[in-house]
């Protein structure tokens, strides 16, 4: 391997879990259309980034594809992005698109990105040297189920190195899962730090988790994070960016060359949680302020927690307003598990439109309502609609 | 509503009819069959529905047949406190006005005047009420749905259940069924339109996201199973790899096994010879050494066998003299043992005499005290002979005696007594006694007393002789017992049988003493016994006397018990005839002894001279040391070539042992399997690849997104529908309940007006059970409660009329007026009286207007008008 010079900075974007062809089951047909397009988007922006900050290459660490069975569009689509990138991309076949018999990367419609020579897939065979002096290492997930054995033989196997390399894997921490989850590996951050003290290693590059996340006490072992957002933000908190990765080759042996990461935006769609408390009317004009204030809402999807005791016209005007925020957003609903909305029967709500029988009727359903029981959400329900049926009626 | 007037004009067969009613109260229009009283209450309907232009069936049918003229209806009546007179001319004219008397209002006329007053009729008028309150003639009598629709009376039996508010919105009800019907079927609540279709999205949604799945997961297992043949198929491939090693493993070390199993044959056919060799050197060596230790041996046992001849020669003569000896002294004892016995036996002869002599004794003496006793028992028993009292003799004569004594005593106290006193001499039957010492007697015989001069004769009563030969007769008999007996007194007689009783008791023991002596003999066994003693006796002593006293052989040597010494001589002859056995057998003994010892020590010294011979002409022949010599040579080169052939067989064990000719040829055998298994698992890798490629370029990823994303959407879109059927169906269900909760409570005042009115026609005791809709489920007349379906057709009538009235009652003044059109024809007339009061009770708040053919069917009715039609349609009053 060719040597850098002293002191000379390398740049690269580190990436993951592009995930393409992934859908979302709560988006209807013509947001998941727009869905679809933004996260190939996010991904061709990759290449401007590079050009814009001087990258010279790309890792990608796992799980570029969502499937080893994606449509075939997408895969066309993909390889028209990455024929587009104006510097090498190197791929690494993770636990969603495991190099096996079955491999996305293996078929005939993706072979034309490699046989370019503008993307390499990390098959494990050995190290690439991607520019004079820079080694790549990967540990490519070669079926979806997990091998712990890889990444220690792979470090084992790794000497002290005068260039620069980089390794790329895929798979969870034992900092982040602690070791727990069983569908991914977890890989002891000890080793990897042992290797980069140890000068067999410059920097790790992992996919797996969506959201940017450094890894132990340095600065060279990140999880870039999905380049678009895939999930609400109580689960991912911080993705749609990519990583500008600066490192420097040592001015001496006994000095290490410094080593700078950069979140990118490359993102453009957001999933908002929301949790909130409706007891009053004012309640719910400052949640719909508060939403109305979203950007960009064709792309954020909104998940609604709402607690409280409303009256009758007040849960009216909630369903209302949810029917507006769903043709509005790309998605909005209510989430079942955190919603507890208690109808009470106000005087206004009925006084005036029955009595008799159907003003007992009333009050048994608002007993009902506020019992907070099986049968309470169906009687707050059940007010809202004698509420619609007796004004809209002909009395 | 109330009707003032009505009056039409050819209307059908009616020329012309007016009716006149009064603003409260029973009217009864009377008139025969197809006088026209129905068509009083339809020409009614008819002006008051049909506008006068229309063209219906029925309005045509009203014209009267072959007169083209107009069918004219008009009415008077008062609804909302407005009067109206309404006229209507159909089919001919076609006119319509509206007046309004009393009143400035001005007149209507044409549709104007129609709407008015259906508008009127439509705000003020309970139009269900007044279908109800109608019983018209050709419909059959049905029940009065009170509580649907009928506002005046929901209103009246509200005000009467203490006021309780019904909405009377039925229409809410509707919507609110019409909206849960629009999700759940009415009867079963099983989901239904948008639902059911929901749920059948939803079913197909699931079912295509888990088939999409499963072809995804082909995919998958696909994958699986190429990485399962290539795993299975590098496995073959390894253990081909080995088996081949292994099968060129076996074959070199077959070769060398072959090698060594060569040489082990050639050592083995060494061995054998050299085996032979040194088993026939240590063969003459050992007869040598055998033929040695032979003649060595039989010089021993000649040496010995002469020693013990001479020993035994010396111990035979002492033994000889000693049984000399014990034979004489046997014969000596044997002597002692005869003279002995001798004496024992005159001893005891002699005992035996002595024991004859003495039973001898004992039997004479007893048979001289039988004697004895003999006699003093047949002494005993003469003078019992002679004493003998029959039994119960004695007993007879004191019996005999006692009723003499009661002869006397009856005998005397019917005599006279006589008793003398006083002083001088009185002679009494011819004998003189002195009667100052006193004289008493009974006089049972004539008696002569004479005193002084006087004499008195005393002659006993004539009953007295009676009694004389009473006792005459007793003391004869007396007498004669007495006699028999030989006695002269009882006392005698008495006296007599103690002592016959003593000689029994005599007899008895000298009987019983002579059984005891006698025992079980008789006198003439032990007379037997006594001569054969004698007998016998005779025999022993004349031996005895002719020895001069042998008795006395045991005192003749005066040495003590025979018996004793007898025993002692035949222990002493015991002794000497064992030692004398003994003595003899010990010098047969030794002379036996001594002669085979001599005969063996002579075979000895034969057999002795024979292996000298042998032994020295083997010698002769070869020496002991050459013998000797060639086996240890022999020996050790036969101990060389086994160690050689113990080698060559290890050799050869070993190299077997690590390549057994067997596993050669299963390997070989294994190696074909193998190779052909390798190559079926190389196409099974191919297969397994073809189809992961096949299935992998079918996009079926893209499959389950659109099976997931049509399944959230449809799961979505089910939950917001049964959230909107749950909640309408709970609506329903709580404004069901509520609604019946208020029917019930306006039951009871209805329920009260219904028997009020029924107690009149069945008495205190009637009762009726109604159903929610108000309607009468049965029938109570005291203990006895019939369903309404199972009612006769006139309490059916009678309760259709009673429920009417009872719903005029309620509603009075808000009310309608009840038509009852030719009923009661099925009412018995025993009821016609009390349902007259029913429909009378009615008058005081209602107009009811009866219309009749028969007009005692209502002739119950107090207070009744009565408005009679003719056939011709002309009226009279």
């Amino acid at each position: 391997m060719t040597t850098p010079r002293d002191g000379e900075t390398i740049r690269f974007l580190h990436s993951a879990d592009w995930q393409l062809g992934m859908t979302r089951r709560f988006l209807g047909d013509e947001s998941q259309a727009v869905y679809t397009a933004d996260r190939l988007a996010a991904v061709e922006a990759l290449g401007t980034l590079a050009t814009e900050h001087g990258a010279q290459f790309i890792v990608v660490a796992g799980d570029a594809f969502e499937d080893n069975a994606v449509p075939r569009s997408v895969v066309l689509r993909a390889v028209e992005a990455l024929a587009a990138f104006p510097v090498p991309v190197l791929v690494l076949p993770g636990n969603h698109d495991p190099l096996d018999v079955s491999s996305v990367f293996r078929c005939r419609d993706f072979a034309p990105a490699v046989e370019g020579g503008g993307v390499v897939v990390l098959d494990g065979t050995g190290p690439v040297e991607v520019v004079p002096g820079v080694e790549v290492v990967g540990v490519p997930w070669t079926s979806k189920r997990p091998d712990p054995s890889r990444l220690p033989a792979l470090l084992d196997s790794l000497e002290p190195t005068d260039g620069l390399r980089v390794l790329v894997a895929h798979g969870g921490t034992d900092e982040i899962y602690g070791g727990h989850s069983p569908s991914v590996e977890a890989i002891a951050v000890a080793s990897l730090e042992e290797a980069i003290g140890s000068g067999r290693l410059d920097y790790v590059a992992l996919g797996d988790r969506h959201s940017v996340t450094r890894v132990g006490s340095g600065e060279r072992i990140w999880f870039s994070g999905s380049p678009e957002t895939t999930d609400f933000d109580d689960v991912e908190s911080d993705s749609g960016h990519a990583l500008l990765v600066e490192l420097s080759r040592a001015a001496s042996p006994s000095q290490r060359g410094a080593c700078a990461v950069t979140p990118l935006r490359t993102g453009r769609w957001s999933f908002r949680a929301i949790d909130a408390r409706i007891d009053t009317d004012a309640d719910l004009d400052a949640l719909a302020e508060r939403i109305e204030e979203v950007d960009d809402k064709p792309r954020t999807v909104l998940k609604l927690g709402l607690t409280g005791t409303v009256g009758v016209a007040l849960r009216a005007r909630i369903d209302d307003q949810l029917e507006t925020w769903d043709a509005l957003f790309a998605a909005a609903y209510l989430r079942q598990s955190r919603t507890h909305l208690v109808v009470r029967a106000e005087d206004a709500d009925f006084t005036d439109l029955v009595d008799g029988y159907a003003g007992r009727a009333v009050a048994d359903l608002v007993a009902m309502a506020g019992t907070g029981g099986a049968e309470a959400e169906d009687a707050g329900h059940a007010l809202s609609l004698l509420y619609r049926l007796v004004d809209g009626g002909t009395r | 509503m109330i009707l003032h007037r009505l009056m039409l004009e050819d209307f059908r067969g009616v020329v012309r009819e007016e009716v006149d009613l009064e603003p409260r109260g029973v009217l009864v229009i009377e008139g025969p069959n197809e006088s026209g009283k129905t068509s009083l209450m339809d020409a009614l309907e008819m002006l008051l529905e049909h506008k006068a232009s229309s063209g219906r069936a029925e309005i045509k049918a009203a014209s009267p047949v072959g007169r083209d003229v107009p069918v004219v209806v008009e009415a008077e009546f008062t609804v909302d406190g407005q009067r109206m007179r309404y006229r209507k001319e159909f089919v001919r004219g076609k006119r319509t006005s509206l007046e309004f008397p009393g009143s400035t209002r001005s007149a209507l006329s044409g549709d104007d005047a129609h709407d008015h007053v259906r508008d009127l009729l439509d705000r003020q008028v309970d139009r269900s009420l007044w279908k109800a309150l109608r019983i018209a003639q050709d419909e059959p009598v049905g029940q009065v749905d009170a509580a649907k629709g009928m506002g005046s009376l929901r209103r009246a039996l509200d005000a009467a259940a203490g006021g309780e508010d019904p909405t009377g919105d039925d229409s809410l009800m509707d919507r609110v069924a019409e909206e849960r019907n629009r999700y759940l079927t009415a009867r079963r609540g099983e989901p239904t339109g948008e639902l059911a279709r929901s749920e059948t999205r939803l079913a197909e949604a699931r079912s295509a996201l888990s088939e999409a799945r499963a072809r995804h997961a082909e995919l998958d297992a696909a994958v699986s199973d190429h990485e399962a043949q290539a795993s299975v198929h590098r496995a073959r491939q390894e253990s081909l790899t080995a088996l081949r090693a292994e099968v060129d493993r076996l074959e070199a070390a077959g070769r060398v096994a072959d090698e060594l199993r060569r040489a082990r044959a050639a050592a083995d056919a060494e061995l054998d010879r050299a085996v032979a060799a040194h088993d026939a050197a240590s063969g003459a060596l050992r007869e040598r050494r055998a033929l040695v230790a032979r003649t060595e041996d039989e010089q021993r046992r000649h040496d010995d066998l002469s020693a013990a001849a001479a020993a035994a020669a010396e111990r035979m003569a002492p033994a000889q003299a000693r049984a000399d000896r014990t034979r004489a002294e046997l014969e000596a004892a044997e002597e002692r043992v005869s003279s002995a016995r001798a004496r024992l036996d005159a001893v005891r002869a002699d005992e035996e005499r002595a024991r004859r002599r003495a039973d001898l004794e004992g039997i004479e003496r007893l048979l001289r005290t039988l004697k004895t006793l003999g006699e003093e028992l047949r002494g005993k028993e003469a003078d019992l002979a002679a004493n003998a009292v029959p039994d119960g003799a004695v007993e007879a004569c004191r019996r005999a005696e006692d009723a003499l004594r009661q002869a006397v005593a009856r005998s005397a106290a019917s005599a006279p007594r006589v008793e003398i006193a006083g002083e001088g001499d009185v002679r009494v039957a011819g004998e003189r006694l002195d009667a100052g010492t006193g004289w008493t007697r009974d006089i049972v015989e004539e008696t002569v007393f004479e005193v002084g001069t006087v004499s008195l004769t005393v002659v006993p009563a004539g009953d007295t002789e009676a009694v004389r030969r009473e006792e005459n007769a007793a003391r004869a008999e007396r007498d004669r017992l007495l006699a028999d007996l030989g006695v002269d007194s009882v006392e005698e007689a008495d006296l007599r049988a103690r002592r016959a009783e003593g000689l029994r008791a005599e007899v008895a023991a000298l009987r019983r003493r002579r059984a005891d002596l006698l025992g079980a003999d008789t006198p003439e066994d032990l007379e037997d016994r006594r001569a054969d003693l004698r007998a016998l006796l005779a025999d022993a002593l004349e031996p005895a006397a002719e020895e001069g006293g042998g008795s006395t052989a045991a005192d003749a040597d005066g040495a003590g018990d025979p018996a004793e010494e007898a025993a002692d001589a035949e222990q002493a002859l015991a002794r000497c005839r064992a030692d004398d056995r003994a003595a003899d057998v010990e010098a047969a003994t030794l002379k036996t002894e001594h002669a085979t010892k001599a005969a063996l020590a002579a075979e000895a010294a034969g057999r002795l001279g024979e292996c000298r011979d042998a032994l020295s002409a083997a010698r002769e022949a070869v020496s002991d040391r050459d013998l000797e010599e060639a086996e240890a040579e022999t020996r050790a080169h036969a101990q060389a070539a086994r160690e050689k052939a113990q080698q060559a067989r290890a050799a050869l064990e070993d190299a077997l042992a690590d390549a057994p000719p067997d596993l050669l040829d299963n390997a070989r055998a294994s190696l074909a399997t193998l190779a052909a298994e390798e190559r079926d698992s190389a196409a099974a890798v191919a297969t397994a690849l073809g189809r992961v490629n096949a299935i992998g370029d079918q996009g079926r990823l893209e499959a389950v997104a659109t099976a997931e994303r049509e399944l959230d959407s449809a799961e979505r879109e089910n939950a917001a529908l049964w959230r909107r059927a749950r909640a309408a169906d709970l609506l329903h269900r709580t404004l069901v309940a509520r609604r019946s909760e208020a029917l019930l409570a306006y039951q009871e005042p209805f329920h009260r007006a219904v028997v009020e009115l029924g107690s009149l026609v069945y008495g205190r005791d009637f009762d009726v059970r109604l159903g929610e809709d108000l309607t009468i489920l049965s029938r109570r007349i005291g203990d006895v409660t019939v369903d309404y379906e199972s009612l006769s057709g006139g309490a059916r009538e009678q309760l259709a009329v009673i429920v009417r009235i009872a719903c005029a009652r309620l509603v009075g003044d808000d009310g309608v007026p009840v038509f009852l059109d030719d009923t009661m024809g099925y009412t018995d007339p025993s009821r016609r009286l009390t349902m007259g009061a029913v429909i009378a009770a009615a008058a005081a708040t209602s107009q009811v207007i009866v219309l009749t053919c028969d007009r005692a069917r209502f002739a119950g009715i107090g207070g009744v008008r009565t408005h009679v039609m003719q056939r011709s349609g002309a009226s009279a009053r």
